[in-house]
């Protein structure tokens, strides 16, 4: 270990760790997939074939052809553009959801692990409070009340996974806040907020962010399921959830719209899983010893 | 198999964890009856050995060459119902911590009824001989402890069980791993002779592995020395130890500071034994000044901690549990003095040193630096205080954020206390590294990349960064090898010299500090109960404690 | 034990009572006039008026909170607007076939455990290694897909299983609880056994089994007693959070598989905004999982004493 002199800067960390992601096929495949998946969000409405909500009745539920790679639903639109386009509304959400989550969680989880002990307990009460609905029983009471809007959907994401970033950080914070170094700072007198950003938050937020990206599977999933229900985004819109309902209707005779709205869920859903295992083994300096 | 062959026999045997050679073509022979001394420092290749003989290799670990016979029959060729026969019948043993050696969730009792898997007797009997072995090893509260679980047990009472445990199984062979290094000073000694009698009991061969030369001389019969994955020698105790023929053999011995009789000023090294030193009064008494008043000066220091209240504590109205960890305590430290603060872990010395940071919260007292009293003043004042005395924590690599290089770290102080303005940061960095003895590449290093005894001298250079009156060093030595320590107390006598430094040492390791210390403190149960200088607290000790402590640590050839 | 179990007990019934007034806090941001928004544009003033008396919308709302919770202590969960049955019955009346679900889905998700414990123990051979890429593949796919992608499998082309309803009788109802099962539990079968591997093998490296092999303890002994004991509290906190998801997953897949439960039940209420029957099946669920993470937790300490001291 004595042997390493070279500088690292936290660009090479980065290339470093991406390196090491790519270099198995199942890595590989997980990070191919991703950008993928946000490349096709940000230009799935210019690089899609046909206009995704065009009805052409006459081209209702056709097979797989060169002309629809995937075929057609029941108001003949071409399901292969409808699930590029449809990758918008799932990588938007797994953007600001997730995003939005980790930040109130981050902040609240660190606020827990700094005040007095019945602050503290009030907090853990109320995550456990919150966790303790059942995400999509919670989202169609949310729904019953507020109605169905992508903005719904993002405050239910948003309550329904805060309170497990939220416990994360307090627990992290708590085991690093005895940790030897922390306590140096604090005799050498280093102010709270700077002991905080300079050497704890950057030790806490690789876990979190590990835990983050096996959460877009979920956000991706309760969208479907919720969309899948007519309770998420509104028709015409495409989403993965939409057209699976869609193909729903038409399962026993046409089974190519079911098949085909599946596959970009299982895909992404697993590569996200995947990345967050090749991160955590990558990562985790338990197992990097 | 007759009497005469030796129990173990290993021959030429190397082990490797992927390309890394961790035990080097060793042959050696463990005789019947007889005790062996393990000794290496660290990364020597001991306790994989160990791990070898009772064929319990971590997974990535290989033998690559050589073999290893047991009572004549070879152990590479035994399959895992072979094993199953001669573990915990033939083969006993008590591994390095005490503290993760047991199952947490079985009762004590039912972990020593599992050992006795191979007897036919009943339940009642197995239990009795449980009880037998507890009496045996001087448990108290023998029976009461069957039905505990690990996690309500000392660390001591533990490894009491785990010896316990081993010595039910009369075995031929006893190895223990490290199994005094946890321990305090005192109950190290009583674990030892402990198992120095058990094994005239069962008259079995032991196999002890340590790095610690001292009790090695004090158990053993035999004892082989390892550095880096070889054996550098191999011999009886006495030979060894009053004749040593191998250099690295030899120097280990001189250079280990508990067996260095005289006060020195200057500790020889690995690399250079001429460095040695003999204290000189005229020079010390130089270096202090006893005429103004204390640095420090702790007054009647209470520290108490509140255990929080469960909530079932809450609603009942069991009122808060108190423990007392500093008792009124007193303490005076003199411009330029070095005074090591004594005593066993629990003992509220840590907590002493970080009541004068205030990072606990004081009961009552005061502690006065340089005529201010801390304990009274604003956090905003405090800070100025924090610049002119630093602290360094125990664990040499623990201290220092795994995140931020080492050259970073090490000028922190200069930037919290906002001095940092003007300066060249990465020259101060290589500055303060260089003063402790590190080069300049050490800058971009990170804590990891480094030794422990390196990381230790980063941690006197960042405590330096401001300049400080006062160094409070929390174990300093604590971790580091022998032949390390040396270096470290050097280091630290030189600043003293160079800087006028006051030094409080906080130790449990009584022989060691006394080459270092004007003054010695030590402190029992949260309460000081002996004061005075280095000769005389070792010369005519007072309170009981310290004359248990004193015979634990320094051994009786030395006169004590 | 008795102490920390009455503590763990009293904690759940605070996050029950915590949850219930949640949802009437809500209730209060509810753009609009609820009866409005329950009977639509076209009910008459009176007929308005009528179910706000009916509801308690024109007490204050700490009154509402009391309404409900005096009305739960007697069993009263109100009355459903379109059949005017009391809840509470039509909750009874649905929960077997929910509860059925949750439970054969826990039972097929405990197959993690040994699925998990032989990877460990064969650590980085075949089995583990496939084993590992089913399960990740698995653990993250959305219960619908999975649903989905069965009935198009098993009903459709090998029409080998049933895709509709619930059945009646011991064996109609047992092939109908298959399709559903696996839809959720396929998942939870790969999370489960990723985790008991990942725990055993941290078990295995950890120095008290070293301490049992040195002494010969026999393997089969070993690997129950001090293996799958220390690692087993982590996955039972596991399946005690599981509940919950299985639970939400239920909402789905009854819809799918067009069973009756308390999902189909609760999505009915929400499109038809049948408040009452919303609040009920959601303190139903709420209840459920509460009860359920309370169980593990207790079921932690007695497996390994020291939790309780952490806690």
């Amino acid at each position: 270990m004595a042997k390493r002199t070279n500088k690292h800067t936290g660009l090479t960390r980065v290339r470093n760790v991406i390196r090491k992601l790519c270099s198995t096929p199942l890595g590989l495949f997980s990070v191919i997939i991703v950008t993928a998946f946000f490349v096709v969000g940000i230009t799935g409405d210019w690089i899609a074939p046909y206009d995704p909500i065009k009805l052409d009745i006459r081209a209702k539920l056709q097979g797989p052809s060169s002309a629809h790679w995937l075929g057609t639903d029941q108001v003949g639109r071409d399901v292969f553009s409808r699930l590029l386009v449809g990758t918008k509304v799932a990588s938007y959400l797994a953007v600001t959801a997730v995003s939005i989550s980790l930040a109130i969680g981050i902040f609240l989880g660190m606020i827990a692990a700094f005040t007095s002990r019945w602050i503290d307990w009030s907090m853990l009460l109320i995550f456990d409070t919150v966790r303790s609905f059942p995400t999509l029983m919670f989202a169609l009471a949310v729904i019953a009340l507020f109605g169905p809007s992508i903005n719904t959907i993002i405050g239910i994401i948003v309550i329904s996974t805060f309170p497990s970033y939220a416990r994360l950080v307090r627990t992290q914070v708590l085991s690093l806040r005895s940790m030897e170094y922390i306590e140096a700072q604090r005799a050498m007198g280093t102010r709270l907020p700077r002991i905080l950003m300079r050497h704890i938050f950057p030790n806490v937020i690789g876990p979190v962010m590990i835990v983050a990206s096996m959460d877009i599977p979920l956000v991706i999933g309760v969208e479907a399921g919720l969309s899948f229900l007519g309770l998420g985004v509104r028709p015409p819109t495409p989403s993965w959830g939409t057209i699976l309902n869609d193909g729903f209707s038409f399962i026993r005779n046409t089974p190519w719209i079911v098949i085909s709205a599946g596959l970009p869920l299982i895909l992404t859903t697993v590569a996200f899983t995947t990345l967050g295992e090749r991160l955590r083994d990558i990562l985790d300096p338990k197992l990097r010893r | 198999m007759t009497e005469h062959t030796p129990l173990i026999e290993i021959n030429d045997l190397a082990i490797k964890f992927g390309s890394h050679t961790a035990v080097n073509n060793v042959t050696m022979d463990i005789s019947r009856g007889r005790i062996m001394g393990l000794v290496g420092e660290s990364g020597s290749g001991k306790s994989t050995l160990a791990n070898a003989i009772i064929g319990l290799l971590p997974y990535a670990a290989q033998i690559s060459h050589g073999s290893i016979h047991f009572d004549g029959r070879n152990l590479q060729s035994f399959t895992a119902q072979d094993w199953g026969k001669i573990r915990g019948k033939d083969l006993a043993y008590v591994s390095q911590d005490p503290m993760s050696a047991l199952n947490p969730t079985l009762r004590i009792g039912k972990q020593m009824l599992d050992i006795q898997h191979f007897s036919e007797q009943s339940t009642t009997e197995k239990l009795a001989n449980a009880l037998a072995a507890l009496e045996q090893v001087r448990m108290p509260q023998a029976q009461a402890r069957l039905s505990m679980y690990p996690h309500e047990l000392s660390g001591g009472q533990k490894q009491r069980v785990c010896i316990a445990m081993a010595i039910m199984a009369r075995p031929k062979l006893l190895i223990t791993d490290e199994a005094t290094t946890a321990l305090d000073a005192t109950l190290e000694v009583e674990i030892v002779r402990l198992l120095k009698e058990l094994q005239k009991d069962i008259g079995c061969s032991m196999l002890f592995v340590t790095h610690h030369l001292t009790v090695v001389e004090e158990l053993c019969d035999d004892v082989t020395i390892m550095h880096q994955g070889d054996i550098k020698e191999c011999g009886t105790v006495s030979e060894v130890f009053s004749n040593p023929s191998d250099k690295y053999t030899s120097n280990l011995l001189t250079c280990d500071p508990s067996r260095i009789e005289e006060k020195c000023r200057r500790l020889p090294i690995m690399f250079n034994l001429g460095l040695k030193e003999l204290a000189d009064p005229e020079i010390d008494r130089k270096r202090i000044n006893n005429k103004s008043r204390p640095l420090l000066s702790i007054r009647h220091l209470d520290v108490t901690f509140r255990k929080p209240r469960s909530l079932i504590d809450i609603l009942t109205g069991k009122p808060k549990q108190r423990v007392e960890a500093v008792k009124t305590a007193s303490l005076d430290i003199a411009p330029g003095e070095t005074v090591a603060l004594i005593g066993e872990s629990g003992s509220g010395k840590s907590t002493l040193a970080r009541a004068a940071f205030r990072l606990v919260p004081s009961e009552k007292g005061e502690i006065y630096f340089d005529g201010t009293d801390l304990l009274s003043i604003t956090n905003a004042d405090m800070r100025s205080f924090r610049n002119e005395m630093s602290l360094m924590m125990q664990d040499p690599i623990g201290s220092l954020n795994p995140r931020i290089p080492v050259g970073t770290s090490v000028i922190e102080p200069l930037i919290v206390s906002e001095k940092a303005s003007g300066l060249n940061l990465r020259d101060e960095a290589i500055h303060l590294l260089e003063l402790v003895g590190l080069s300049a590449d050490f800058v971009d290093r990170y804590p990891h990349e480094m030794s422990g005894g390196q990381a230790r001298r980063v941690g006197v250079a960042r405590a330096l960064a401001l300049r400080p009156k006062m160094i409070i060093a929390d174990e300093p030595t604590a971790g580091l090898d022998v032949s390390i320590q040396g270096e470290i107390f050097n280091l630290l006598a030189e600043l003293r010299e160079s800087m006028s430094l006051s030094i409080l040492i906080i130790t449990h390791n009584l022989h060691v500090v006394r080459h270092l210390a004007d003054r010695m403190v030590i402190m029992y149960h949260g309460e000081i109960v002996e004061t005075g200088t280095t000769e005389n607290v070792i010369r005519a000790p007072k309170h009981a404690y310290t004359k248990v402590l004193l015979e634990a640590n320094l051994q009786a050839k030395y006169g004590v | 034990m008795l102490a920390y179990a009455v503590q763990r007990i009293i904690v759940s019934i605070l996050i029950i009572i915590l949850a219930v007034t949640a949802l009437f806090v809500m209730i209060q941001f509810v753009p609009g006039d609820p009866a409005n928004v329950m009977l639509g544009p076209r009910a008459t003033p009176e007929l308005k008026e009528a179910l706000r008396e009916r509801l308690h919308l024109n007490d204050a709302f700490i009154v509402q909170v009391y309404y409900f919770f005096s009305g739960l202590m007697q069993g009263d969960l109100g009355v459903d607007l379109t059949s005017n049955r009391p809840v509470l019955g039509i909750l009874i009346e649905q929960a077997p076939f929910t509860a059925s679900l949750v439970a054969s889905t826990l039972l097929v998700t405990l197959l993690g455990i040994p699925i998990g414990t032989y990877a460990a123990v064969h650590r980085d051979g075949f089995f583990d290694k496939a084993s590992g890429v089913v399960s990740v593949s698995l653990i993250a796919v959305p219960p619908i897909v999975i649903g989905l992608y069965l009935i198009l499998f098993f009903s459709v082309s090998l029409q080998l299983l049933p895709a509709i309803g619930a059945g009646e009788g011991f064996w109609e109802i047992l092939l109908h609880l298959v399709l559903p099962t696996l839809a959720i539990g396929l998942t939870w079968i790969g999370y489960v056994s990723r985790l008991v591997r990942a725990s055993m093998i941290e078990v295995l490296g950890q120095n008290h089994v070293k301490t049992a092999r040195a002494f010969g303890i026999p393997n089969q002994r070993i690997l129950r007693a001090y293996v799958l004991r220390v690692a087993l509290p982590a996955t039972i906190t596991v399946l005690g959070v599981s509940i919950g998801f299985i639970l939400s997953s239920a909402v789905i897949v009854e819809i799918v598989f067009s069973r009756p439960g308390i999902g189909k039940l609760m999505y009915d209420a929400v499109i038809s905004r049948n408040y009452p029957v919303v609040m009920g099946t959601v303190l139903a669920s709420t209840v459920f999982i509460v009860t359920a993470t309370t169980i593990s937790d207790l079921l932690n300490v007695m497996l390994d004493p020291r939790t309780k001291d952490e806690n």
